[in-house]
């Protein structure tokens, strides 16, 4: 059995019901939807394309373990994951998007019923494990101006303010 | 917030980050939303360490806890020299005008208490403070805290049990107790509090906790002969509930020499005759603070003539809040009834009758002090027999460690340490 999902720039995605269902927002929707296809306004389709591709590879993955909304520190990510994820960064962001959308609130439903453990861990896994952790990985060692430059972010700092925080992120131990 | 991803994603891609100080140092000097995101990482946990000193070397001058005693472990030094240098900085560090402590959550402190030792004063660390706004945890680490503790002040303190209190004080060498306004989960283990001995308390103060818990405290302190040892005590309960604990104090506590009564406002100060002093066999001198002056004398004289034995009464302490109110025409009769009566005492133990003028009040001359002794007690006044002076502060007799809590939601004990403080929410 397959649903039809419509992205933003109406393109239309026909899939597997067991893979779209490893999205919450998906499987909420697919109950009221009946046959007609599911919206994605928030959603492009090169996006929906690359959620897609992760929830085919993730289908039969074993229920992980309950989430009590900690998130792992580690920043590993597996090899078929790092390759998924070696995008730009453009790219990368609107992944990280639309998966924080496409997740919605899922300690809540994680709470209420088992299954959904798995659509949203599949979700979480891209929103805040894969997408995330690359983009810490990537900020990992830089300078601040190295950031900036990276990301395209202003300094708004006074050179004062520079000075100060430099004087108190000295008492910060490197541990 | 930059580069197109709302707050609540760069919070998670910043939790990526924790632990990687450097990282989040340099994340700080990024832009502004992004320090408020390293920062609230950086300084989540600060560490702290009491320094230990040579018994030679000074202490740091400082009089008092006005300035920041403690010094991170990257800050501390063997030299000498730089001892009396390394409090300052870590004061500026947490008045700074950005606020790093603003994202403090917890604090993990090592005390390593020696000779030289002085702890932060009792609210440095408050939550909900301006320094500490978000401040909800505190550790600490010591090898010997609680054993070198003399006196103990815990002030809104949520016990887990009151075997937790037992353990606490056991662990001690507590010789003043300070507790109000705290509240145990479950009640004690009876087996438990025959097997702790508690600590030589001589000073006992509880204000404002349930009957139930001072009675069992008693219990305790009598099960081992030591409510005998228990010289001064201080009532504070304020309302009729309160009271029926002071009381159980008054009753269970018959070696009590010093008694310390807060009056408060007019309504409490007509409940000072009210309590049980049957049993207070020892007393020799009663201090009556923080009155509001509308003349407490006939509730005064009601509270002497109620003792077990008045004729023991060496000394009555009296602190004025406001002398406006003292009627200065001579007529006073409840001040002159109370005058009669501890002039006739005077010719048994009685020595002084003693007029503090308290620290909330704008200075009076010595004039007006000597007028308000004339006018009111005229006996005692010629008889040598009253002293009017200026209320001294509290001091710490003997050697030993103040330590006292303020608003805790639970607090934990193991062993002689107390493991941690969680911190009203």
């Amino acid at each position: 059995m397959s649903i039809t999902i419509v992205t933003s720039d109406n393109e239309q995605f026909c899939v597997e019901k067991l893979v779209a269902q490893r999205i919450a927002l998906i499987e909420d929707m697919v109950e009221n939807a009946g046959d007609r296809p599911i919206p994605l306004p928030n959603v492009t389709a090169s996006v929906l394309r690359k959620i897609l591709e992760y929830c085919e590879h993730h289908k039969n993955d074993p229920l992980p373990p309950y989430d009590d909304g900690s998130r792992s520190r580690t920043t590993h990510i597996s090899e078929w994951d790092q390759k998924f994820i070696t995008v730009d960064q453009e790219m990368l962001f609107e992944i990280i998007l639309a998966a924080n959308y496409l997740e919605m609130k899922p300690l809540l439903y994680v709470r209420l019923n088992v299954p959904r453990v798995q659509c949203l861990t599949a979700c979480n896994a891209v929103a805040g494990d894969i997408g995330c952790k690359t983009v810490a990985n990537m900020i990992k060692g830089k300078s601040p101006e190295e950031i900036r430059k990276l990301f395209n972010i202003v300094n708004n700092f006074t050179p004062e303010e520079e000075a100060q925080i430099r004087k108190e992120a000295e008492w910060a131990e490197d541990r | 917030m930059s580069s197109h991803l709302p707050t609540e994603l760069w919070e998670i891609i910043f939790d990526g980050l924790l632990g990687q100080i450097r990282t989040l140092k340099a994340c700080s000097l990024v832009c502004r939303s992004w320090k408020s995101l390293a920062w609230k990482r950086l300084f989540h946990t600060l560490y702290l360490r009491y320094p230990t000193w040579d018994q030679q070397m000074a202490p740091p001058k400082t009089p008092s806890w006005q300035s920041m005693w403690a010094r991170s472990r990257k800050c501390l030094s063997d030299n000498a020299s730089e001892v009396d240098e390394g409090w300052a900085p870590l004061l500026l560090f947490f008045n700074s005008p950005l606020q790093p402590t603003q994202y403090t959550v917890r604090i993990k402190m090592g005390l390593y208490l020696n000779e030289s030792a002085v702890a932060p004063s009792f609210d440095f660390f408050e939550a909900d403070s301006s320094r500490f706004p978000s401040l909800r945890e505190i550790h600490v680490l010591s090898n010997n805290l609680i054993s070198q503790v003399t006196l103990l002040e815990l002030a809104r303190i949520n016990f887990r049990s009151f075997n937790d209190l037992m353990t606490l004080l056991a662990s001690s060498r507590c010789t003043e107790l300070i507790i109000s306004d705290s509240t145990w989960k479950s009640q004690p283990d009876v087996q438990l509090s025959h097997q702790l001995h508690p600590p030589p308390i001589h000073t006992l103060s509880l204000a404002r906790i349930e009957t139930w818990a001072i009675s069992t405290l008693c219990d305790w302190l009598h099960h081992f002969d030591c409510l005998r040892d228990i010289r001064t005590l201080k009532l504070q309960g304020r309302t009729p509930e309160h009271r029926q604990g002071d009381d159980v104090l008054l009753q269970r506590c018959t070696s009590v020499q010093f008694l310390y009564v807060c009056i408060g406002d007019t309504y409490t100060c007509a409940s000072v005759s009210s309590r049980d002093y049957s049993s207070c066999f020892a007393l020799r001198e009663i201090t009556l603070t923080e009155s509001c002056w509308e003349n407490p004398c006939a509730e005064i004289l009601r509270m002497i003539q109620k003792l077990a034995r008045p004729e023991r009464l060496e000394r009555i302490k009296l602190e004025l809040i406001s002398l406006d109110l003292v009627d200065l025409s001579g007529n006073d009769r409840e001040s002159h009834e109370l005058d009669d009566y501890l002039f006739n005492l005077s010719r048994r133990a009685f020595k002084s009758l003693v007029l503090h003028t308290s620290r909330h009040v704008q200075p009076v001359s010595m004039d007006s002090e000597s007028m308000v002794s004339q006018f009111m007690f005229p006996k005692l006044y010629f008889a040598g027999r009253l002293d009017t002076r200026k209320a001294e502060p509290t001091t710490l007799l003997g050697r030993g460690y103040k330590l006292g809590f303020r608003k805790a939601d639970a607090f934990y004990v193991q062993g002689s340490s107390i493991a941690r403080i969680d911190l009203k929410g």
